[in-house]
């Protein structure tokens, strides 16, 4: 992987267990430091299969993924969570937070997890609590000081976005994550979030199948013209 | 432990509060119908141990160790023959012996036993913790018409100090053969004992004989003959010989019991009645814990998705595991409190109850090792049931995590 690559996959062949005569095969796709890529794709092409992958859910059976410079397809599943933990930020399509945790809560939840990301985010509990308002209040969020299952939808993505950022990670990965948004919030929420990455550097992995904000990033690919579905 | 995840476990269960409380509440029930069975079990077991202390042998005619015990301690049946006052005599007369007490039996009032005897009753008698027997009205009896009753008697048929009564032969509430022409008249009322002794009425042996056949001029008030007697030995070494002398007594056939044998061995016949209710508790205790893990399981189908986030922010299984087991390990602490303290609410007021509708004084009601041991299991039991559901999370592949976020 080239040195200023935050992500690379190579030559990648993956099978679900349970009997898929179905193999997953994904040739090349690297990712540099602070750029940003739309993946696109129809559903079934295996877009979820891809982060899954990245994420270090799903261990290749064949080929190379290097995450921030640590071989994913090498390491045992604790060493995978905390790779996860220290460099990758994720944003789910919805449900993204847990209900009973303020939004400042659910931002800070990703640094009990990972001392990178903490000591990242500051070096005292108050530092890091104002790196988290301060993460909310770029993504027009606020201070908020209830419940997280009481937002609308759009605050909580954002939230999410917020705590996908906090403690600097070097990628961020998103899986549809405007699914649930209408167009106006939509590109709203791509506008922050892309924001949020290129002021923190890090790059960013959207998985989607709406090409509408293709303009947005810096790249896009569509899954289909670096990847393929075998028969093993 | 990290702080993090007991905070996190802390607020995950004040957010489910209403399956929390419903397990909660399982466990309490469980916990204090366990506490509870068990101190009733307990308390009737050390109250009929108790039931006579300090008196190393009860002697009664020629017949089984447990009649013995059963009509001369429990007031349970008749006894078919009666120990001559001469034998009574020179056994409390006998050098090693300390005292001897002696009991006739066969009247009633309104279904309570009538108990022959004299002073030694009052000053020998010993129940529970080597307590003797005391007034809580008026005096011993002291006349041959004076009659003292036990507590249940009194409160039961609301006598007081002064009341006239009448004995009747035999064991009936109402019965054809009163003594009505020589009514007894209350002197004193024994303080509760939960005892056989409250469910007494006592009477001197001389009132007993005069209502059945006064003594003429010059005759002695002695009876021919008591239906059984205590004993208290000198010295406890002295007690297995004494038996046996009294065993094998050629003037007359006699039956002596080592009380505390003869207790434990009339408890034995009434185990299997223990033992289901000792199967009830593990019951009670075993289905609490199927609620525990069901509701457990039932709560975690609706947490796939807060998995998923912790999954995502870097949460390994384990500390999935070790969130669930905290979130249980709070819940059944919490349902153990709560069921303990339910427990003892509950035998505190139902104790008065118990006393005055069933004799029934729980002793050792207080909280013991059992309690110690309930909290420890609870613990144990749930931990594990805890691990059902941690584990099920911890296997939920985050493949699956990252889905259901999805």
């Amino acid at each position: 992987m080239a040195a200023d690559h935050v992500c690379s996959m190579d030559k990648v062949r993956f099978a679900y267990e349970g009997g898929s005569t179905e193999q997953f095969v994904l040739d090349h796709l690297a990712l540099a430091k602070g750029e940003t890529v739309l993946l696109s794709g129809e559903s079934g092409f295996g877009k979820s299969t891809v982060l899954g992958l990245v994420c270090g859910v799903l261990v290749p059976d064949e080929g190379s993924i290097i995450v921030a410079d640590k071989a994913m397809s090498t390491l045992s599943g604790n060493k995978r969570d905390q790779v996860r933990a220290d460099h990758i930020g994720y944003i789910f399509q919805r449900a993204n937070l847990l209900p009973y945790l303020s939004p400042v809560e659910n931002v800070l939840l990703t640094g009990q997890f990972s001392k990178r990301r903490r000591t990242a985010a500051g070096a005292s509990v108050e530092e890091r609590k104002a790196s988290a308002e301060a993460l909310l209040d770029r993504l027009g969020v606020g201070s908020i000081d209830r419940q997280s299952s009481t937002l609308s939808v759009g605050q909580q993505q954002r939230v999410a976005a917020a705590r996908a950022f906090y403690g600097r990670p070097d990628l961020l990965v998103a899986d549809e994550p405007t699914a649930a948004l209408d167009q106006g919030n939509r590109d709203k929420f791509f506008a922050l979030l892309l924001d949020e990455a290129r002021r923190n550097e890090a790059g960013v992995l959207v998985v989607s199948h709406d090409t509408g904000v293709t303009s947005l990033f810096d790249r896009h690919i569509e899954l289909g013209s670096i990847s393929r579905w075998e028969m093993s | 432990m990290n702080t993090a995840l007991v905070s996190l476990a802390i607020k995950g269960l004040l957010a489910r509060k209403a399956p929390v409380l419903l397990s909660l509440v399982a466990i309490a029930l469980s916990v204090g119908l366990m506490v509870t069975t068990e101190k009733v079990r307990g308390g009737v077991r050390a109250g009929f141990e108790n039931t006579i202390t300090s008196t190393d042998l009860v002697v009664g005619a020629r017949t089984g160790p447990l009649s013995v015990v059963l009509y001369s301690v429990f007031r349970i049946g008749d006894p078919l023959q009666s120990v001559s006052w001469e034998t009574f005599e020179l056994v409390s007369n006998h050098r090693d012996v300390a005292w001897a007490v002696p009991l006739s039996l066969g009247d009633s009032h309104r279904g309570y036993r009538v108990l022959g005897t004299d002073d030694r009753y009052l000053e020998h008698y010993r129940y529970g913790e080597d307590q003797p027997l005391s007034l809580s009205q008026g005096a011993w009896f002291s006349d041959t018409k004076d009659a003292v009753l036990g507590a249940e008697v009194a409160r039961a048929l609301g006598y007081e100090i002064g009341t006239p009564i009448v004995l009747s032969h035999g064991l009936v509430s109402v019965s054809f053969a009163d003594h009505a022409d020589d009514p007894f008249t209350v002197v004193g009322v024994l303080a509760p004992t939960g005892t056989p002794v409250d469910r007494t009425v006592h009477v001197s042996l001389a009132g007993m004989e005069a209502i059945h056949s006064a003594p003429g001029p010059g005759e002695s008030a002695d009876p021919d003959a008591i239906t059984a007697f205590l004993v208290g030995m000198k010295s406890r070494p002295l007690v297995l010989r004494f038996q046996r002398i009294l065993n094998t007594y050629q003037e007359e056939p006699l039956t002596a019991v080592i009380p505390g044998v003869a207790l434990s061995r009339l408890w034995s016949v009434i185990s299997p009645v223990e033992a289901i209710l000792r199967g009830i508790t593990v019951l009670v205790f075993l289905v609490g814990m199927i609620g525990l893990s069901t509701t457990l399981l039932a709560s975690l189908v609706g947490r796939r998705r807060e998995i998923a986030v912790l999954r995502a922010v870097g949460a390994k299984p384990l500390d999935l595991l070790t969130i669930l087991i905290i979130e249980t390990a709070l819940t059944s602490v919490g349902g153990v409190m709560l069921g303990l303290v339910m427990a003892y609410a509950s035998l505190f007021t139902l104790g008065p109850w118990l006393r005055t509708s069933f004799g029934l004084v729980l002793q050792n009601a207080g909280p013991s090792a059992f309690d110690a041991g309930v909290l420890a299991a609870v613990l144990a039991v749930g931990l594990i049931v805890g691990l059902i559901p941690g584990l099920a999370a911890y296997r939920q592949g985050l493949n699956e995590s990252l889905s259901s976020g999805g």
